[in-house]
């Protein structure tokens, strides 16, 4: 076929399709140049949820495998490979050969195929995910939270396969699965979906178990775990330095070193039976980044008194804009996938009030659905900000129905090891730190702004985030709800 | 004048019916005329012939959308009248350059013995639309039925060219593997 016939038949489709395109075509104002300002700023983000379970000792296990050290691994998680983005390929920069195209293609066949996969498979868990968020970040109370969903739900995900009985369907029902099959197949999908190391891009969701050398696990459940969730796992000595020192390893080399703040206090005492460890590591541009001559100091008002702050600025930019009863917000695109969005409370409604409130996540849900949006001149301005928090989730978790796992009367971790009968997860921590930057420089003009977000707005809006705000980071397909992170911040 | 009582013109056969459809759509339709002929005369002959097509079908049509009615009419026009045009003449406008990535969904060669009817595979692209993303299929459609530059697209949204492109390059071979996968070979 003709490519103007095809473009003729691209004529014949609904009129209905036609006419939300020519729609939001007429609402989005056109700019007579497209902004100048682009090159990238690095996001960074990465949370460790650790949990400790608490038992005697058993009998000696032989190693699948071994190390020369006295820690063994008993399997390995083995991540697949991703095709790498092509520049000139996928963005038409740069001249483009024959096998920049064949790669090109590769990677694209491979995103559109992850995508139809994960197609929503999160739907299922929308109440665990939002629920979750709503109570951890509701509970900032002044000071900075950071917590990622996507996380939680893997953490449990895994917990549950080491489970059997109430403290396993007490997961699946929060989680929302109707079964552990249903939940390895919706957990392995999105975690494909949301894994990504393809030069533009990076996003490691990482599982381990730290299981003790002198106990015996069943290997079938620990290769399940490897082939269906990407999970390692280790055996040594409970409470020695080289078991902890190899631990640590893990974790730095997963989160890519950003988390050492906290990992250098992790400790595995000599009575946990077992530690199950969950990562998440983003890393992503932005698709135009801020120019540091731009930035100027200013004053963000947190909720201890006013402090100085570094602010990145962008002025005539032509952006979607969101609201709801008591918000506004933006979203920043990353490079190729993925987005924050920077929601900012009205004057009179607090970040953590904010948090609780459901219209926010359906913003997050709905995306660029969302009815009420706009498409104004908007200057930003916003805090460089690095904003990290340790969340105990053991209480939170238990407000969500999940609380047998707790209980050792209730908890049954056979299907793990029959030397875990009578053990009980003892805590379970989450350590997240999120952080934007930019590279560049000049100056702009720092203004301060009031609007009220119920309110549709003017052609120009200016954003100014000079006091607490939340941000997520998630995907920006419509097909797939994945809420990477979730954080307040209520001091930059 | 709203888009009904623009429409009641038409139906009672009064004149006034193109002036109020000219003064309310002259500029939507150059637009879409202008895009694909790339020249501003042959864009005011392709709209000019839209409002005697739309004099002539209207009755016995009585459209509920009057602009997707019309620009569907100019669009058609507009193409019909690129064909006409030479090759020399074709060149260079934004509907030559967006055929060009249109190459990746289909094989650009005639094909006498087609197995299907044109308005199946509108159909089918219609259902692949639905199927994806409000802010791809806009971006898709902007680009693909309206074909307008990728550089106003980015403006437009506030994000890169790069990204419009980026963005463009799946949904055209997501198309692709959905329209082979329901047996239209292109």
């Amino acid at each position: 076929m003709r490519e103007d016939e095809f473009s003729e038949a691209m004529g014949g489709i609904d009129e209905e399709l036609i006419a939300a395109a020519e729609k939001s075509r007429e609402q989005q104002k056109k700019r007579s140049k497209a902004p100048l300002w682009i090159g990238v700023c690095s996001v960074a983000a990465c949370a460790v949820i650790a949990s400790a379970v608490l038992l005697g000792m058993g009998k000696d296990n032989p190693p699948i495998s071994t190390d020369s050290s006295n820690v063994h691994r008993l399997a390995q998680a083995v991540y697949p490979e991703m095709p790498k983005f092509n520049v000139p390929y996928s963005t038409g920069i740069g001249s483009c050969t024959e096998e920049d195209e064949a790669q090109g293609r590769e990677w694209s066949r491979y995103k559109i195929d992850v995508e139809k996969m994960a197609a929503g498979r999160t739907e299922s868990a929308r109440n665990f995910l939002d629920d979750s968020m709503k109570l951890f970040l509701s509970d900032a109370d002044g000071k900075n939270a950071v917590f990622s969903p996507i996380n939680t739900y893997m953490a449990l995900a895994v917990a549950a396969e080491t489970a059997e009985g109430s403290g396993r369907q007490q997961i699946l029902d929060a989680l929302g699965a109707g079964s552990i099959e249903e939940l390895r197949d919706s957990a392995g999908r999105l975690w494909s979906y949301a894994y990504s190391d393809d030069g533009l891009t990076t996003c490691v969701l990482g599982n381990s178990l730290w299981l003790r050398d002198d106990s015996e696990y069943d290997a079938d459940t620990l290769q399940r775990l490897a082939d269906s969730y990407y999970a390692s796992s280790f055996s040594g000595k409970m409470g020695s330095e080289e078991y902890d020192s190899e631990l640590r390893e893990w974790l730095n080399e997963q989160t890519g070193g950003f988390l050492t703040g906290y990992t250098d206090d992790v400790r595995l005492s000599p009575e946990t039976v077992l530690g199950l460890y969950s990562t998440v590591y983003f890393s992503a541009q932005w698709d135009d980044r801020f120019r540091e001559e731009n930035n100027t100091q200013g004053v963000f008002h947190s909720p201890d008194g006013d402090v100085q702050a570094e602010f990145m600025n962008w002025t005539d930019v032509s952006m979607s804009y969101f609201w709801g009863k008591d918000f506004a917000a933006i979203a920043l695109h990353f490079e190729d996938d993925g987005m924050m969005w920077l929601v900012l409370p009205d004057e009179d409604v607090t970040a953590e009030e904010l948090a609780q409130d459901s219209e926010l996540y359906g913003l997050l849900h709905d995306g660029y659905e969302w009815e009420d949006r706009s498409y104004p001149e908007v200057t930003l301005s916003i805090p460089k900000f690095d904003v990290s928090a340790k969340t105990e989730l053991k209480q939170g978790l238990q407000q969500l129905g999940i609380t047998d796992i707790f209980d050792s009367e209730r908890a049954d971790f056979t299907p793990l090891s029959e030397e875990l009968d009578g053990a009980a997860v003892g805590s379970i921590d989450q350590s997240a730190r999120v952080m934007i930057d930019e590279d560049g420089c000049t100056a702009a003009s720092y203004v301060e702004i009031e609007y009220v977000g119920a309110a549709p707005p003017d052609d120009k809006v200016e954003f100014i985030l000079d006091r607490p705000f939340l941000f997520f980071i998630t995907d920006d397909s419509n097909d797939v709800y994945m809420p990477l992170f979730g954080g307040v911040v209520n001091h930059p | 004048m709203n888009d009904s009582d623009i429409v009641a013109l038409y139906w009672s056969r009064d004149e006034a019916a193109v002036r109020e459809t000219q003064q309310k759509y002259q500029g939507y339709l150059m637009k879409i005329a202008c895009n694909i002929l790339y020249n501003r005369e042959d864009g005011q002959e392709a709209v000019n012939d839209t409002y005697m097509k739309a004099w002539n079908a209207m009755p016995p049509h009585k459209p509920d959308l009057l602009s997707v009615f019309l620009g569907r009419i100019t669009r058609q026009l507009s193409i019909d009248r690129w064909r006409g045009m030479t090759r020399e003449k074709r060149g260079g406008g934004e509907f030559s350059l967006s055929l060009d990535e249109l190459s990746d969904v289909v094989s650009g060669q005639d094909d006498a013995e087609r197995s299907f009817e044109m308005s199946q595979l509108s159909e089918c692209i219609g259902t692949y639309l639905r199927g994806i993303s409000a802010e791809k299929r806009d971006v898709f459609l902007w680009r693909y039925y309206f074909c307008d530059p990728i550089r106003d697209i980015a403006a437009r949204r506030g994000e890169s060219e790069a990204k419009i492109k980026s963005m463009l390059f799946r949904v055209r071979e997501g198309l692709k593997q959905h329209l082979e996968k329901e047996g239209f070979a292109l």
